[in-house]
């Protein structure tokens, strides 16, 4: 048996106790004194009567006494029935998937009915039960046992997480164990079973699943035209799973944008089965634009029903070209109506003062600067520097005859769907005088990402921080990219992706952004708790939301969306056949009980005063 | 007590003008000592038979009888012989309790024996006792020695515990005339008292033993809850007195009384209890009355 009351209350229960029966033997009267002549006939009395009535008497005094204690120390102590408390470790194991923020037809969500179940677990275990709370994400669990106190302090502080891989803990690891024989507390596990379908033998399982229907957008994302840069469509993926035969089976869609635009669709997708949708942004300005999403009953997860994008501005470019007289590349860049052309010399003096308020990107059509622009940089020249990707041997350009080795300018296998190559068709792009880049040294240790080549030579290689870049292993002039179809696109796209506001599309939970420094503020322009991360700053966006990081002279956009499709099916459980557990009894039987008891408790000392006036108790 | 009034006042003569005249019918005049001990005496008269027990002189055993009867029997003479009456007054503080206090009754009563006696030219001689002989009048005869005795009685006082056994082993431990031992006393003696009277009879004394009691002694009336001190040692008992604390309380006085009475009984002494609370010429008839006092 365990007691539900703290142990310092316990204490202080016993030391009343023991004070309330020493006061019952206090307050009786005092015996009058008599003297007699001889005690020797009383003696004889007293003596005959301990033997005989006396030990009844206080047997009857003593067992009043010790009942009346008892029930104060009862009453005070609450103990916990066996099977109604738990005692000793508890592992409880909390799942902290997405699915888990379902709302319940009842209200509430399945987290608000898990946490409830363990904070009646802990509540209703004994006083001297050690906790080890652990969740499913891995990471916001604790490391040891603690005291019921803390665990329930840090109970508050768990929720579902997004974003994250979920999983069973390896509790018989964190137990010290470690050899996968069963481990020395007893082990809960709370969840809904979609995220985290099973639980090892001997875990205790608590079911909070419950169907709920949901609709949710599983994708969304807004891109320009492919055939005009300056225009933009979004494309939107929505699920459905309905709880019940009686879904209308309709799902409203609309999508707002800067300035009041918007565009509303009304979608009928089957169930369970992701429909897509392209929505042309006519009339929407640079800006974010936000999708939400609505059916006409209850709706289980409010975070996948909105999602977030940003269209960038299309503003005038001030373009600096730097290199010697090339008719080329000013004609190619005045055919685009947004830039604004400055040409260079090449020379020291052609990269000085450089800075992105009088300047959004300078094209180099010759050696490259020491240092790396405070501005993009678009680099089609020749030479090396520091900032550049290295580049290989000559025998690597090719052989050495006049016209030079023709290298065929394949996009780089998982770059096909970068913004700049999307949709783009250069199969017959070739190229001459190929100083390639080193491509094996181009990955993850390097902020250049290849995206024209082959495992070992670099043609194309393009740069996110600290500013983007671009950098071709070629002269633009000895390919025949220009005379391709799809150049000025991929111009304008460069252009676009070299100037534009850089967005990023990430789930909800924790954002990284690859900033050195920064600041990061939400939708409403109030600064977001964040903290670096090495290259990168780290926030919170457990939010559907947009977000702004800016640090270094960049800015990035967050658009921070859920878009999962294994967090909109809420229904995908696999415990979806059991009934969800009952919650256990609010606090302690005993606890309810005490009143009771300390009427017993009071009633006893009522008895046992009776009893002592009327010589039945000594 | 206070010894600033004689309790032998005139109200007190003249009460033993009456006993003496109660006395006078109920005893044989005789100038020898009229007190005739129911012990084997120098006397041929065959008073009585007993059973015979340990102790007693086998020369006194009926053998005739013993071969009817397959029992011991002994033979009782009347010794015919002038026997001292030794008065035992106890003067423990126990006795100091009682309206009128029992030492004063049984000093009256002592009193009124000594008269008797030395009216009937009996020996009388009388011992204060508590834990041991406090004082004693050597043995008188006639009735001149009235007063002297009464001066005797006048003068004591009560004090200190009580043990008769002492006093009888110091007593009787001196060569002594045999002769009637009278005890007047509560009889609440720790020690054995028993063994006390054995001491007695081992000396081949009569005695009667009368046993003073304040009515409050008789029927205690106590507080619910009391702590009795003891007069004489200063122990306290606390009890929480009861009907049924008082009926055993009763039952272990008569008790008490029982095995005194059937010791007396068994060896042919006396014993009566006395009221302190009534006329102590009552009790003094009531001794005489018994045929444990007068033969």
């Amino acid at each position: 048996m365990g007691f539900g009351a703290a142990p310092l209350l316990i204490a202080l229960g016993v030391l009343l106790t023991a004070g309330i029966i020493v006061v019952l033997y206090w307050v009786r009267p005092e015996p009058q004194p008599v003297v007699v002549p001889s005690n020797l006939i009383w003696r004889r009395v007293l003596d005959e009567r301990r033997r005989r009535e006396d030990f009844w008497r206080w047997l009857v005094s003593l067992v009043i006494a010790l009942l009346a204690g008892l029930a104060v120390i009862l009453a005070v102590a609450q103990p916990l029935p066996e099977g109604a408390a738990r005692g000793g470790r508890i592992v409880v194991v909390m799942d902290t998937a997405p699915s888990m923020a379902a709302a319940l037809p009842g209200g509430g969500t399945r987290w608000d009915q898990a946490a409830e179940q363990v904070r009646r677990i802990l509540t209703g275990s004994s006083e001297t039960s050690e906790f080890l709370l652990l969740d499913t994400a891995g990471d916001r669990g604790g490391r040891s046992f603690i005291g019921r106190r803390e665990a329930l302090e840090a109970l508050d502080g768990l929720g579902p997480v997004h974003g994250r891989e979920h999983r069973f803990p390896d509790v018989a690891d964190l137990l010290g164990s470690g050899s996968g024989a069963a481990p020395a507390a007893e082990v809960i596990f709370v969840g809904d079973g979609v995220y985290v379908p099973e639980a090892p033998e001997g875990v205790e399982r608590l079911s909070v699943f419950e169907s709920a229907p949901n609709a949710g957008i599983t994708a969304f994302d807004v891109r320009p035209l492919p055939s005009d840069p300056g225009r933009f469509e979004a494309f939107i993926e929505v699920v459905r799973y309905p709880a019940g035969d009686d879904d209308a089976g309709v799902v409203v869609l609309q999508i707002d944008g800067a300035g009041g635009a918007s565009a509303r669709r009304t979608l009928r997708p089957d169930p369970g089965t992701p429909l897509g949708e392209t929505v042309p942004l006519t009339g929407f300005v640079a800006g974010p634009v936000r999708a939400v999403i609505a059916i006409s009953g209850e709706d289980g997860l409010p975070a996948d029903d909105v999602a977030h994008a940003y269209i960038p501005a299309r503003n005038r470019l001030r373009v600096l070209l730097v290199g010697g007289p090339n008719p080329f590349w000013e004609a190619a860049l005045r055919l685009d109506p947004r830039v604004s052309l400055s040409v260079a010399a090449p020379g020291p003096d052609a990269f000085a003062d450089l800075d992105s308020g009088s300047l959004d990107l300078v094209v180099v059509d010759g050696p490259p600067p020491e240092a790396m622009p405070a501005v993009p940089v678009l680099f089609a020249g020749s030479g090396s520097a520091a900032w550049l990707p290295s580049r290989l041997g000559g025998e690597a350009a090719g052989p050495g005859d006049e016209e030079g080795t023709a290298v065929m300018l394949p996009v780089v296998r998982g770059q096909a769907e970068h913004p700049l190559l999307r949709d783009l068709n250069l199969e017959d792009a070739m190229a001459r005088d190929v100083a390639a880049f080193d491509a094996a040294s181009l990955g993850d240790r390097s902020p250049w990402t290849l995206l024209l080549g082959d495992s070992r030579l670099g043609l194309l290689a393009a740069r996110e921080s600290p500013l983007r870049s671009l950098a071709f292993a070629f002269p633009i002039a000895r390919s025949n990219l220009p005379l391709q179809a799809d150049f000025p696109l991929l111009l304008s796209r460069a252009l676009s992706w070299l100037t534009d506001v850089e967005v990023r599309r990430v789930g909800l939970g924790q954002a990284r952004v690859a900033m050195a420094a920064g600041a990061v503020f939400d939708a409403d322009g109030r600064e977001v708790p964040s903290r670096r991360l090495g290259s990168e700053i780290s926030f919170d966006a457990s939010e559907p939301s947009l977000y702004y990081a800016a640090g270094g002279g960049r800015e990035v956009v967050v658009a921070a969306s859920l878009l999962d499709r294994r967090a909109s099916d809420l229904n995908q459980s696999a415990w979806a056949g059991e009934p969800p557990a009952s919650l256990a009894p609010a606090g302690t039987v005993a606890s309810a009980l005490w009143p009771i008891l300390a009427l017993f408790a009071l009633l006893l000392i009522v008895a046992e005063w009776v009893a002592f006036h009327r010589h039945a108790t000594v | 007590m206070s010894n600033s009034q004689t309790l032998f006042d005139n109200d007190f003569m003249e009460r033993l003008e009456y006993l003496k005249l109660m006395a006078t019918r109920m005893l044989p005049s005789r100038h020898r000592g009229e007190h005739r001990a129911r012990k084997r005496g120098s006397g041929i008269e065959l008073a009585d038979y007993r059973p015979y027990v340990d102790g007693d002189d086998t020369r006194d055993v009926d053998w005739k009888a013993f071969l009817r009867l397959d029992k011991l029997v002994l033979r009782i003479f009347d010794e015919e012989a002038d026997l001292p009456v030794y008065l035992f007054v106890d003067r423990s503080a126990s006795m100091a309790f009682g309206s009128p206090p029992k030492f004063d009754f049984a000093r009256k009563m002592a009193g009124a024996l000594s008269y008797i006696g030395l009216m009937n030219h009996d020996l009388i001689s009388i011992v204060w006792y508590g834990r041991k002989i406090d004082g004693w009048m050597a043995p008188k005869r006639g009735r001149n020695q009235i007063f002297r005795a009464f001066r005797f009685l006048d003068a004591g006082d009560t004090g200190g515990a009580t043990s008769l056994a002492a006093c009888f082993r110091t007593f009787f431990g001196s060569r002594r005339k045999r002769g009637l031992a009278v005890v007047l006393s509560d009889l609440m003696d720790e020690e054995d008292l028993l063994g006390a009277f054995d001491a007695c009879r081992y000396q081949k004394h009569d005695m009667f033993v009368v046993q003073v009691l304040t009515p409050e002694e008789l029927d205690p009336a106590l507080p619910d809850e009391a702590l009795l001190t003891d007069s004489e040692d200063g122990s306290e008992r606390r009890v929480r007195v009861t009907p049924r604390l008082l009926d055993r309380y009763q039952t272990a006085l008569a008790e008490h009384q029982q095995k005194v009475e059937e010791y007396c009984s068994r060896y042919g002494f006396g014993f009566c209890v006395a009221n302190s609370g009534e006329p102590f010429e009552d009790a003094v008839m009531a001794i005489f009355k018994t045929d444990r006092f007068i033969r």
